[in-house]
């Protein structure tokens, strides 16, 4: 099973490492967001705020990818036509499905340089971490708590009939909710609760308490605990996919 | 007649058949629920930043949302030809270029005007907008000059895909170049002076700075300036556009390119 999901992992990595779109989307958008943040906020203004801005267009970046990435999981394999083969191999189907979902999340990796770099290069933003060894921690706690946000995107969203639109629209609202640029506190009060069963918040707050200062080891825990609830919601939700796939025999029609 | 008849009927025809968001189930999403996000992300964002008010924000990204449809429908109203391998079929036609590429403009303008107003609506509702019924009527000017800029922009796009297999990254750096460089979301003066001579060429700058002053309460007699500006950006977007579709079709034909997908 390890094999199965390390395996999985590596190889859709590399497979979005090599597609021009995806690179493109990962270190574009993220400057894009930045460089907005940036100005909006004041170019010379607190080193920190920018810094901050800088890793809130990353988890950006990540959630972005996830949301497009995911919603179309499904479909994508349907249309290479693997996904009749991959429901039979003899293998739990979600840890089939949870690398490519990870894996969409992970090519955040480069978002993060890029941005930073940019943000340093142009802006003169200094990379200090405040916690640098709390950082290797938090950023795959939040690939992987945003990866199996995105897998439970992949087994629900699915019966949309147009899910990769569907889940591309729902990218502005997830940067909005979790407060990766724009705090919560600014938000009405009814959007904090929504914030909390969010991936993203929990990511980002990791991300920046360990870069920045503060106590990141419940924001870590926080990860990893909406990663199983997350986790338990989608074997849930795969199991009666697929049981409604093979009863209508709809698993091979697009 | 024959012209009229390629650029109304051909132009609604390939809307119908090539505009990727014509399915209720995707044009919900994508021309609504999206545009919708964006704007209000990038309100919130000025007031977390205290950088400008609600209506700067509802103007700038009501006009982005008008010109998501106008880019990138025009685009694949051309380019989306190769897709569904008819790209051979229609450039061997005895059509005129101008008629048949331009009257895939225009549905996709009118798409965007609706977008634009949707989002205009939608914003009295959601945030701090309160537009005056006076200021209405040159706003909509303002809309569909930039859209029409805009869907300008769309065929040179759709250009190259006439050439190139995918048009999709070229999009988003347009798209990306427009949330940043046109004044929707970040005042212009803030920018280095030679990105502001690069602002002041891209379509959308002039018409939301003309929607802006409107809003404000000046006459549209008062923006005449920047409303034929606005239009004089997509004149030559338009021109250099159908120079560049006879250009790189002759360039797919030389190429043997046409159904390369």
């Amino acid at each position: 099973m390890i094999r199965l999901l390390v395996n999985g992992l590596r190889i859709h990595f590399i497979q979005l490492s090599r597609s021009s779109n995806d690179i493109v989307a990962m270190t574009l958008w993220p400057i894009l967001y930045a460089t907005l943040a940036y100005y909006l906020f004041g170019a010379h203004s607190n080193p920190r705020v920018l810094f901050s801005a800088s890793l809130g267009a990353t988890v950006m970046a990540i959630w972005g990818s996830v949301t497009t990435g995911s919603s179309g999981a499904l479909d994508n394999q349907r249309r290479y036509g693997t996904l009749e083969l991959l429901v039979a191999a003899p293998v739990p189907f979600m840890a089939v499905l949870a690398p490519i979902t990870i894996a969409t999340a992970s090519i955040g990796i480069y978002a993060l340089a890029t941005t930073l770099l940019w943000g340093w290069l142009v802006f003169g933003i200094p990379v200090h971490l405040a916690h640098p060894l709390l950082f290797v921690v938090a950023l795959p706690s939040a690939v992987i708590a945003i990866g199996m946000l995105g897998l439970l995107i992949a087994t629900t969203i699915v019966v949309y009939r147009a899910a990769n639109f569907l889940g591309n629209s729902l990218e502005y609202p997830g940067w909005l909710v979790t407060g990766l640029l724009v705090p919560v506190s600014v938000l009405p009060a009814w959007v904090q609760p929504i914030s909390w069963v969010l991936a993203p918040t929990w990511g980002m707050r990791a991300l920046r308490h360990a870069a920045l200062g503060g106590s990141t080891l419940p924001d870590i825990g926080a990860c990893l605990a909406v990663s199983l609830i997350y986790a338990g919601l989608a074997l849930f939700s795969i199991r009666g996919l697929e049981r409604l796939a093979r009863r209508r025999a709809t698993l091979a029609l697009s | 007649m024959n012209w009229l008849r390629v650029f109304f009927v051909g132009g609604l025809t390939s809307y119908r058949a090539l505009f990727a968001w014509l399915n209720p189930w995707v044009f919900g999403p994508t021309l609504i629920i999206y545009p919708l996000a964006q704007l209000v992300f990038y309100a919130y964002l000025g007031r977390a930043a205290h950088a400008e008010s609600d209506t700067y924000f509802v103007v700038g990204d009501a006009f982005i949302a008008a010109a998501l449809p106008a880019v990138w429908g025009t685009a694949q109203g051309v380019a989306g030809e190769r897709r569904t391998q008819t790209l051979g079929m229609l450039l061997s036609s005895p059509a005129s270029r101008l008629a048949l590429f331009l009257g895939r403009a225009l549905p996709t303008i009118v798409n965007g005007f609706v977008i634009a107003v949707f989002c205009f609506a939608a914003s009295t509702v959601l945030l701090n907008f309160h537009p005056s019924a006076a200021a209405l009527p040159g706003l909509s000017i303002a809309i569909v000059a930039s859209t029409f800029s805009c869907a300008a922009v769309g065929l040179w796009i759709g250009a190259f895909g006439l050439r190139g297999r995918s048009t999709t990254a070229l999009n988003n750096v347009v798209l990306v170049a427009f949330l940043l460089l046109t004044g929707a979301n970040v005042p212009i003066s803030r920018f280095p002076g030679w990105v502001q001579t690069v602002s002041s060429v891209l379509p959308l700058t002039h018409g939301i700075k003309a929607g802006r002053e409107i809003l404000a309460g000046a006459s549209v007699s008062h923006t005449t300036g920047l409303l034929l500006t606005e239009l004089a950006v997509g004149i030559v977007y338009t021109t250099t556009a159908a120079l560049a579709l006879k250009l790189l079709e002759a360039e797919s034909r030389r190429t043997a390119s046409l159904e390369t997908f």
